[in-house]
């Protein structure tokens, strides 16, 4: 990974050019940082498909409000914070359709319950950290996602959810408790 | 860190590093592109101005809040209402069909035509035209009923 400090500098003249209308910075911007926000958005939602379409409504808005964004060497914040407010959004919208969901899924394990077919240990993980995922609260999924991601601070965690890095450090303990219970058989 | 978050972290970042390295970022980057040009120019420029436009948005919101809505609400009837907008006038004649000939001046000019009378409880569009809404008063009609009950006194017309 490239030294934190080079990037933040390279950081902050491409949100300046960006700001003055430069196309090209903003997409150098966006190569960037995109896997930075894809693994928040996956951490919070624990789903590529969901996290890749909310990385991008996040990055359209950055890019729209880029304009009032006045301090350039808090686009890293500003941008995950962007990323962590749509996924959990989606994570809403998703609960509420969940209900429709389960009886899809119902009928889809029937099928397949008709024809056997074997899954991997790895797809079957992934399917129990998403489900797990979803038992967590708003602020503990935001916290572990975060928590997880390299080069972030509890206090830059913590400014990035607008909470202390005290309460930080309490929903990421909250979550790790409710993920270890549930992801108890793939832990040991 | 104990083990065992040590190796819940392991198992969340095992897992999206998996996921991940399968993800099309080439795709994406196309994706990105499309949106981003697609992205309303006037837009960029609004939100650099937001706070304000959005400031300016809503003390206009609140003066016609306290224009149009507190008169409605603190006036004495529906004349304050449409207090401006109302012209109080002769009625000359009224017609079968619940019409009524009338004359009143609007924008300074006096106007004669024939208004459809409608009863003031029941506000409406008629032919997709907005409703606007003048007050008719009809001299020595006061007591008159309109066929469905509506007295002249508090009836509507629509132009």
């Amino acid at each position: 990974m490239k030294d934190d400090g080079w990037e933040q500098s390279e950081t902050v003249a491409l949100v300046k050019a960006s700001q003055t209308g430069d196309r090209a910075a903003f997409d150098r911007l966006v190569q960037l940082h995109q896997r930075r926000a894809m693994g928040l958005a996956f951490g919070i939602l624990g789903n590529v498909h969901d996290a890749a379409e909310v990385v991008q409504e996040a990055l359209v808005k950055a890019y729209l409000g880029l304009g009032g964004l006045s301090h350039p060497e808090r686009f890293r914040s500003w941008l995950l914070r962007i990323v962590a407010h749509e996924a959990i959004s989606r994570r809403r919208s998703a609960r509420r359709h969940r209900i429709i969901m389960r009886l899809l899924a119902a009928s889809a394990m029937e099928r397949r319950a008709a024809e056997p077919q074997e899954r991997g240990r790895e797809e079957e993980l992934h399917t129990a950290i998403e489900r797990a995922l979803q038992r967590l609260s708003a602020k503990e999924a935001e916290a572990i996602a975060l928590f997880g991601l390299d080069g972030l601070s509890h206090k830059e965690v913590g400014r990035i959810m607008g909470c202390s890095a005290g309460a930080v450090r309490w929903h990421v303990h909250r979550a790790r408790k409710k993920l270890g219970v549930l992801l108890r058989e793939y832990l040991e | 860190m104990n083990r065992k978050d040590h190796d819940l972290d392991t198992l969340l970042r095992q897992n999206a590093e998996r996921q991940l390295a399968k993800f099309d970022w080439e795709e994406f980057g196309r994706r990105m592109d499309r949106r981003v040009t697609t992205a309303p120019a006037w837009s960029r420029s609004w939100n650099r101005y937001d706070k304000w436009v959005a400031l300016a948005a809503g003390i206009a919101l609140t003066a016609g809040v306290l224009i149009f809505a507190i008169p409605e609400a603190t006036g004495p009837g529906r004349v304050a209402s449409v207090q401006g907008e109302a012209k109080v006038t002769m009625i000359e004649t009224t017609r079968p069909r619940g019409t009524a000939q009338v004359s009143f001046t609007r924008a300074e000019r006096p106007v004669r035509c024939e208004l459809r009378i409608l009863t003031s409880d029941k506000p409406r569009q008629e032919s997709q035209t907005p409703a606007r809404w003048c007050i008719v008063a009809g001299q020595g009609l006061s007591a008159e009923k309109h066929r469905n009950g509506g007295d002249a006194s508090d009836i509507l017309c629509l132009f």
